[in-house]
């Protein structure tokens, strides 16, 4: 592979900037490896992406701008924290339903033995 | 008095088999595509019914080709056709192997072919197309993969299906054989000319 991380320099002149480009590449997962972040990602298509949220930040695009960009070519997936709607309402519903689920037969059980002794 | 039996203790004896008839099925069901297993496509229903990415979108996209470095290819190839993209590279086994079928394809009359040669060394790239064949009308030379992300591309091969407007009307990560061809590319292909 001719990609080679360590010559990988992103310098900014604004400092903003330089938080916007770590900020949304820690928010971003890697395309090809799902535990890892675009920010520590050595995928040689996320430092395209990288490159790409770099060039995208100097011509002065929006947090919300670039982000569009981004899901709109790799889904919701790629943010560690996808948007609530029909597709993903199960993934963001089934946590408190479980702890809902477990909240009432743990009642339902004390309740029921509580009854029984007395 | 005999203890009425708690219905309640069936509860757990349910939901387990509950649990197991999901994953039967889930097991027994044919899944339509392999890539339909992967995380991409658990939420790819906004991405696939809004706005999916065109290549216009890049206005600045001037690349070489593989095979003549020295000419550039822009987004105005891909207007007033049907575009096949297929996305590879000389370091990737699975690209090798499907440049055989891409071969048969690539005669039927009418189609355009454009190879995206990602991440690559212009030589490798250059000595694959001259060993393996050339299935390719143009090869764009994307080193950096600016264009490869502009598309959305998440790894080799890749292929991409353009409509006249040069919109990404489908895209199959993975090798193509017959069977997509036949039952998903070629009707797509179709349904794209006649718009």
């Amino acid at each position: 592979m001719q990609n080679n991380c360590s010559q990988e320099i992103y310098s900014f002149k604004v400092p903003m900037q330089h938080d916007l480009f770590v900020k949304l590449s820690k928010e971003l997962r890697c395309i090809v490896c799902q535990n890892q972040s675009v920010f520590d990602s050595k995928a040689p298509i996320v430092l395209s992406l990288r490159s790409e949220l770099y060039h995208q930040i100097l011509a002065g695009k929006q947090e919300n701008e670039i982000l569009e960009f981004v899901v709109a070519r790799y889904g919701d997936a790629i943010v560690y924290q996808p948007p609530f709607n029909k597709a993903t309402a199960v993934l963001w519903g089934a946590p408190l339903f479980m702890v809902l689920a477990a909240i009432l037969v743990f009642f339902n059980y004390i309740v029921l033995n509580a009854t029984k002794q007395s | 008095m005999k203890k009425a039996f708690p219905l309640s203790t069936l509860v757990p004896l349910i939901s387990f088999l509950a649990l197991i008839g999901l994953l039967t099925w889930i097991l027994m069901k044919k899944p339509s595509n392999a890539s339909d297993l992967s995380l991409e496509n658990q939420f790819s229903e906004n991405s696939r019914s809004s706005t999916l990415p065109m290549i216009q979108a890049h206005k600045t996209f001037n690349l070489p080709t593989v095979t003549d470095p020295t000419r550039r290819v822009t987004q105005d190839s891909f207007k007033d056709k049907v575009t096949l993209l297929n996305v590879w590279a000389s370091w990737c086994g699975p690209c090798r192997r499907e440049i055989d079928f891409l071969l048969t394809v690539s005669k039927i009359p009418g189609l355009y072919w454009v190879g995206l040669n990602l991440h690559d060394d212009l030589m490798e790239a250059q000595k694959i197309l001259l060993i393996y064949g050339n299935p390719y009308h143009e090869t764009i030379y994307d080193k950096e993969g600016r264009l490869a992300i502009h598309l959305g591309v998440r790894g080799t091969p890749e292929l991409f299906i353009l409509d006249k407007q040069g919109r990404v009307q489908y895209r199959h990560g993975g090798p193509i054989n017959e069977i997509l061809w036949k039952e998903t590319i070629w009707p797509i292909i179709q349904r794209l000319q006649e718009e």
